[in-house]
């Protein structure tokens, strides 16, 4: 979606710091937007995007929680509307005094500003827990397990042949309890790898935070 | 209006008390979270909606540390020496002695990291701001640490500890939206008064310095499912009145969803970090919505 941006700002040699949402409209992109909400069609955003957007709503530059979230909407390079939440639960709309003469164009802009908000909002928590990793890591275990004891065991095997009957069973017992054993302990793991991007390893700088934020996103 | 934002309430109060066992084993820093969150969400007695007209929107910037600087040194002979509008005197000392309240606040709260119990336990001659509402914050000396003039490294240590209180944060940021909107008023207002001196002010100019940057409708929802609205007098004066009032119901609708789910995100990070697990938090989050039907 690329009138959705996040405003960067470099302050130091290693640090950026994001100071808030900015959704940058001109007559063309508003129309499309307002056909896009009409016809129920959501935007679609980058993981990459999504990626920042969440790191944006968590945390601030000096890695303290967030404390305020801003969304400015500019149309034809002007600020019409700025909305500043704050934790505490303060809201300012900012309007600008210019578009006030212009009823109907300010009526779509706010209903396009509250639309986009409230889609970035629905795209903020992560996927339901599929588990999708689960499966394939579980067979890929089973296999490689399965492997070994055959070579293990080769000579046996080679010299009573009816036991390679069992191997397939085997292997597929073996891959149903690490299915079962590995989506018990996800969770788990997963509460393990938030911890870590709030106040542990990948919580040391920006880019660690986001790259644990992109190992959740996968896991 | 009680039942969503008295969930989140009721969410936001599972958060904090977490058991002293547990509280022990979490990091340094995630516990820092743990406190600053519930330490903001424990004030929260409701939901404010502001609307405001400004001339100018002036971007996303927040930067604590400018702010605090800038809005620290206001004092009535400050106005007068950087010559501020004298109309504008009464809101610029307002808004500094909302920054001394909320640092006393702090200093007399047992649950934030500023609690300093020699000020509670003399608070009427320690923190006058807080017990007397006759007094004038200006003639009373600043309890505030110094951002100008700091007299050694641990006073600006007490700065960034400081800026760095979420809940503190939180008003300040609001504090940069007012005085960002005063100091547009301001730099009008003298525009208007050199063009007046000139005889040459145009209409629009008067209008610009009396319409804009005032926050016109004020909707607050409180906790207990209260709805009290306020209007600027200037308002009903305002050609696009009606206007100002859409804008503001439509924002109303919108800001309180978009406060909870931005919060029940944060919460149900820290939640699940706690509890080892976001397929529990989601659980919970499902039992709480099938509770709430």
């Amino acid at each position: 979606m690329d009138c959705i941006k996040l405003d960067y700002e470099q302050i130091s040699e290693t640090q950026i710091v994001c100071h808030g949402v900015s959704f940058v409209l001109n007559q063309e992109s508003l129309l499309e937007l307002l056909e896009a909400k009409e016809n129920q069609h959501h935007p679609k955003f980058t993981d990459g995007f999504l990626l920042d957007w969440r790191h944006y709503v968590l945390f601030q530059a000096n890695n303290d929680l967030q404390n305020g979230w801003s969304f400015t909407l500019t149309y034809e390079g002007q600020g019409i509307f700025r909305t500043l939440i704050s934790l505490d639960g303060d809201v300012l709309n900012q309007v600008c005094s210019d578009i006030l003469p212009h009823s109907t164009l300010y009526g779509q802009l706010s209903e396009i500003h509250y639309w986009l908000m409230q889609q970035l909002l629905e795209r903020l928590r992560w996927p339901r827990y599929r588990g999708r990793w689960v499966n394939p890591v579980a067979w890929g275990v089973a296999i490689a397990m399965t492997g070994c004891i055959f070579l293990l065991y080769f000579r046996t095997l080679m010299a009573q042949r009816l036991f390679l009957l069992l191997l397939p069973v085997s292997l597929w017992l073996l891959q149903r309890g690490l299915r079962y054993s590995l989506k018990l302990v996800a969770p788990y793991l997963q509460g393990i790898l938030l911890q870590q991007i709030l106040s542990g390893k990948l919580s040391s700088s920006p880019a660690s935070r986001k790259q644990g934020l992109t190992y959740l996103t996968k896991f | 209006m009680t039942t969503a934002f008295e969930n989140l309430q009721n969410q936001a109060k599972r958060v904090k008390p977490v058991s002293p066992s547990t509280t022990r084993k979490l990091p340094e820093q995630l516990n820092d979270f743990v406190r600053s969150l519930g330490g903001v969400l424990v004030d929260v007695t409701a939901l404010e909606v502001n609307t405001m007209v400004v001339e100018y929107i002036s971007g996303n910037k927040f930067i604590p540390w400018e702010v605090y600087r800038d809005i620290y040194p206001i004092s009535r002979v400050y106005l007068e020496q950087q010559g501020y509008h004298p109309t504008l005197h009464k809101q610029y000392l307002d808004l500094r002695s909302q920054l001394e309240l909320q640092y006393s606040l702090l200093l007399t709260d047992p649950g934030s990291a500023f609690y300093d119990s020699s000020v509670i336990d003399n608070i009427r001659e320690t923190s006058p701001i807080l017990t007397d509402p006759t007094i004038d914050s200006m003639d009373l000396p600043t309890r505030l640490p110094d951002p100008i003039n700091p007299t050694g490294a641990e006073e600006v240590t007490k700065v960034r500890h400081l800026l760095s209180s979420s809940n503190f944060l939180c008003h300040l940021r609001k504090m940069s939206e007012l005085k960002a909107a005063l100091d547009s008023r301001n730099r009008r207002l003298l525009r208007h008064a050199v063009a007046f001196a000139d005889d040459s002010q145009s209409d629009e100019a008067l209008q610009n310095s009396i319409f804009n940057d005032i926050i016109y409708a004020q909707t607050v929802i409180q906790l207990d499912g209260d709805i009290v609205n306020r209007y600027a007098e200037e308002l009903f004066d305002h050609p696009h009145r009606d206007a100002i009032l859409a804008i503001h119901r439509d924002s109303l609708t919108t800001s309180e969803n978009q406060w909870r789910g931005l919060l029940s995100f944060i919460i149900d990070i820290i939640q699940s970090t706690i509890d080892r697990g976001m397929f529990r938090a989601a659980k919970r989050r499902k039992m709480r919505e099938s509770s709430r039907n």
